[in-house]
């Protein structure tokens, strides 16, 4: 806020001094806001530079206008605007890197399969550093779809050449541990047998217990209800409740157990994406 | 891009770190104990005490059968703390009777929550 | 507080560099906006002056970008002060935001003198006074405009309607009914009429007919399946914590639970029957001022 603030100071007193604010001028001062994190400034100030910028200047703009939207979380704008750019860019490696980003903004919108087929039909020239980028990409659209082998294999891909030591890290992170565990049909049917097994399996304990306690105490209040006054009223009055926990119970282990797997999955995908973009020192990725 | 020439120390795209990011898990956290904390009077921290626990111990544990948003605990505990703890024990009461597939039809559909919509007013 | 006005000391000084660069280069004036996006210009060109910036403010409202197009449209509005243009711009783009409050706000602050105005803008202004729900002004504001009579009795029977005043509404179109031949105040009155046919719901006997029969109130504003599980609720634990007493005397805590329960739904359903009846008024208003509300709202 403050900084914006500041930020906003600082181009308005820049406004003043500036005698020729040209499509060029306009850029170079989006692409400082750019720089500064304010995105959707940035984006406004593209905008005006492509309104009155000549023909030749459009691929590029359409570019930055996509990396604005990027950064600023409009995926579906990005989408659109990377490609624009990659579909009038003359230049060969410029057309890789809009087409890259474009699916890049897919991934984000977490279509994996449509970015899975952009990236398996794209026919184009690949610089090295974007090659290992499209393996990357590839390994995420495998790794979102579920598909953990291929996912592997094209992580693999992407790590820096001759780095043994990541290559075994990698391998550990994705042979050692199972990314379909915990499974959640599973821990729903154990809560089935048992009320709370099958949080417990998901490794939720508070939930768990709970669950264990709060069927038991209904249990407990029918089998006694039974007995001070009469199966039926036991059976009206408190069944029903019962029947609510115990199928919330294994309704929600069910959901426990998809959102600790979520979980794992995340951590694991941090770690490899650690190991290939050399983001952290090798002892803190494990 | 940096992170691939070798540049030291080692820098990575900015767009290419939003992808670690947008593989992360969203985690939904709830804590209810907002009534509780700025409870004004005795009987509406005992009614917020009343809401925490059921909420995090009996709430937690059912099945999503309330088809209202907000759902019928929460309408309660904020039409308490709008008209008051009787007049508005009366209307959570009677939300609760309203709480039924009979409300079909008679409320405004949110299509996030894919509730019949229903406000304290 | 300071934030803001250091905000507004901050645009002053961006509006007033605007100002010394558009008097280094008066504006060759072409005002209709092109759409040409994609025009080659020669460079060094101010891209905030007024002419692009209009160009540029334009093509923002048209693509829905109403809050960059206000502050291209501002940007305008002082370079070109004696233009109405950009300041009617950003009135509409808040409209497009369906922010009527600011639009108003907007609107006051750039045409304070009502009488001086064109009809175009005395049309404009009446419509933001009704759908903020100033009546007594837009009224006032009708009969001070200079738009036909005909127009005038047709929005004036708008704006009773909008003020729920239903009767007096049919009384206006019943006066003017053979006179007058424009569709809308017909459809104005045939409103009137259709809101006329459905009687208000009572909440006091709504009230009243659920303290005798639980669920019965809600019977009678039509809510037959809420009144069904009230029914449900209080006989239900009425019936069981008659049981409980019935087996264990005054000490039975299943009879004092359900008692509770029972009279906690009982006196639940006797407040909801009255705020059902409400509600049911309510949705019959809705219905008839939504009707008329279009009308100001876009066919004005």
């Amino acid at each position: 806020m403050k900084s914006g603030l500041f930020l906003s100071i600082i181009y308005s007193l820049l406004s003043l001094t500036l005698q020729a604010q040209d499509v060029a001028g306009t850029e170079r001062l989006a692409d400082t806001f750019m720089r500064h994190g304010q995105y959707e400034t940035a984006f406004k100030y593209y905008q005006r530079a492509f309104f009155f910028a000549s023909k030749t200047k459009a691929p590029e703009l359409y570019g930055k206008m996509g990396e604005s939207s990027l950064m600023a979380g409009k995926y579906d704008f990005a989408r659109q605007y990377f490609h624009k750019a990659q579909l009038i860019e003359q230049n060969d490696s410029l057309r890789a890197e809009w087409f890259l980003k474009k699916v890049t903004a897919v991934v984000l919108q977490k279509r994996f399969k449509l970015a899975l087929l952009e990236m398996l039909n794209y026919r184009g020239p690949l610089l090295p550093h974007q090659r290992v980028y499209a393996e990357y990409l590839k390994g995420l659209s495998y790794f979102g779809m579920e598909k953990f082998d291929l996912a592997h294999r094209h992580f693999e891909a992407a790590l820096p050449p001759g780095d043994s030591l990541a290559r075994q890290r990698l391998n550990l992170l994705f042979r050692r541990k199972n990314l379909m565990r915990p499974n959640p049909t599973a821990a729903k049917w154990m809560s089935m047998f048992v009320p709370g097994a099958g949080q417990i399996y998901a490794g939720d304990w508070k939930n768990g217990l709970n669950s264990f306690f709060l069927n038991g105490l209904l249990a407990y209040l029918i089998l006694r209800d039974a007995y001070t006054y009469s199966f039926w009223d036991s059976f009206a009055g408190i069944f029903p409740w019962l029947q609510r926990y115990y199928t919330g119970g294994y309704q929600r282990a069910e959901k426990i157990a998809e959102q600790r797997r979520r979980e794992k999955r995340a951590r694991i995908f941090r770690q490899t994406y650690d190991l290939i973009f050399q983001t952290k020192s090798k002892s803190a990725a494990e | 891009m940096l992170w691939a020439q070798g540049a030291n120390p080692p820098q990575v795209p900015s767009y290419i770190g939003l992808t670690r990011k947008g593989m992360d898990a969203p985690v939904h956290r709830h804590d209810w104990s907002g009534p509780l904390r700025h409870a004004h009077n005795e009987a509406v921290f005992v009614f917020g005490l009343l809401y925490w626990t059921y909420k995090n111990f009996i709430s937690s544990q059912d099945i999503d059968s309330c088809v209202f948003v907000p759902s019928c605990s929460t309408y309660m505990i904020l039409a308490i703390q709008k008209h008051g703890v009787f007049i508005g024990f009366l209307e959570g009461m009677d939300r609760l009777t309203r709480c039924s597939p009979f409300a079909n039809g008679h409320y405004p559909i949110n299509p996030q929550a894919r509730k019949y919509e229903d406000p304290v007013d | 507080m300071k934030t803001r006005w250091i905000r507004r000391l901050v645009w002053l000084l961006m509006l007033t560099g605007g100002a010394l660069r558009a008097q280094e280069r008066p504006a060759t004036d072409s005002l209709s906006p092109t759409k040409d996006t994609l025009r080659a210009k020669p460079a060094k060109e101010n891209l905030f002056d007024a002419q692009h910036s209009r160009r540029f403010a334009d093509y923002l409202f048209r693509t829905g970008q109403y809050d960059y197009a206000t502050e291209e449209y501002q940007r305008v509005a002082f370079l070109q002060p004696d233009d109405a243009y950009p300041r009617m711009q950003i009135v509409k783009a808040q409209e497009g935001k369906k922010d009527y409050y600011r639009a108003l706000g907007y609107f006051e602050m750039f045409f304070p003198r009502f009488d001086t105005l064109q009809v175009p803008f005395q049309k404009e202004a009446i419509k933001l006074y009704v759908l903020n729900g100033e009546y007594g002004t837009a009224r006032k504001r009708l009969w001070a405009s200079r738009l036909d009579t005909t127009r005038k009795h047709t929005l004036n029977l708008g704006i009773t309607l909008m003020e729920k005043k239903w009767k007096d509404a049919l009384a206006q179109y019943h006066r003017r009914e053979n006179i007058l031949r424009d569709p809308v105040f017909h459809q104005f009155g045939l409103a009137a009429q259709r809101r006329l046919e459905h009687r208000n719901k009572s909440p006091l006997l709504a009230a009243g007919l659920s303290a005798v029969v639980p669920g019965l109130g809600k019977v009678y504003t039509k809510n037959y399946g809420d009144a069904l599980m009230s029914f449900l609720f209080v006989g239900l634990n009425a019936w069981q914590a008659w049981r409980g007493f019935r087996k264990q005397g005054v000490r039975s805590v299943h009879g004092w639970i359900f008692a509770g329960f029972g009279v906690s739904f009982y006196l639940g359903n006797v407040w909801g029957s009255a705020k059902a009846a409400k509600r049911y008024n309510r949705k019959l208003d809705k219905a008839a001022t939504d009707e008329v509300r279009a009308v100001f709202e876009y066919n004005l």
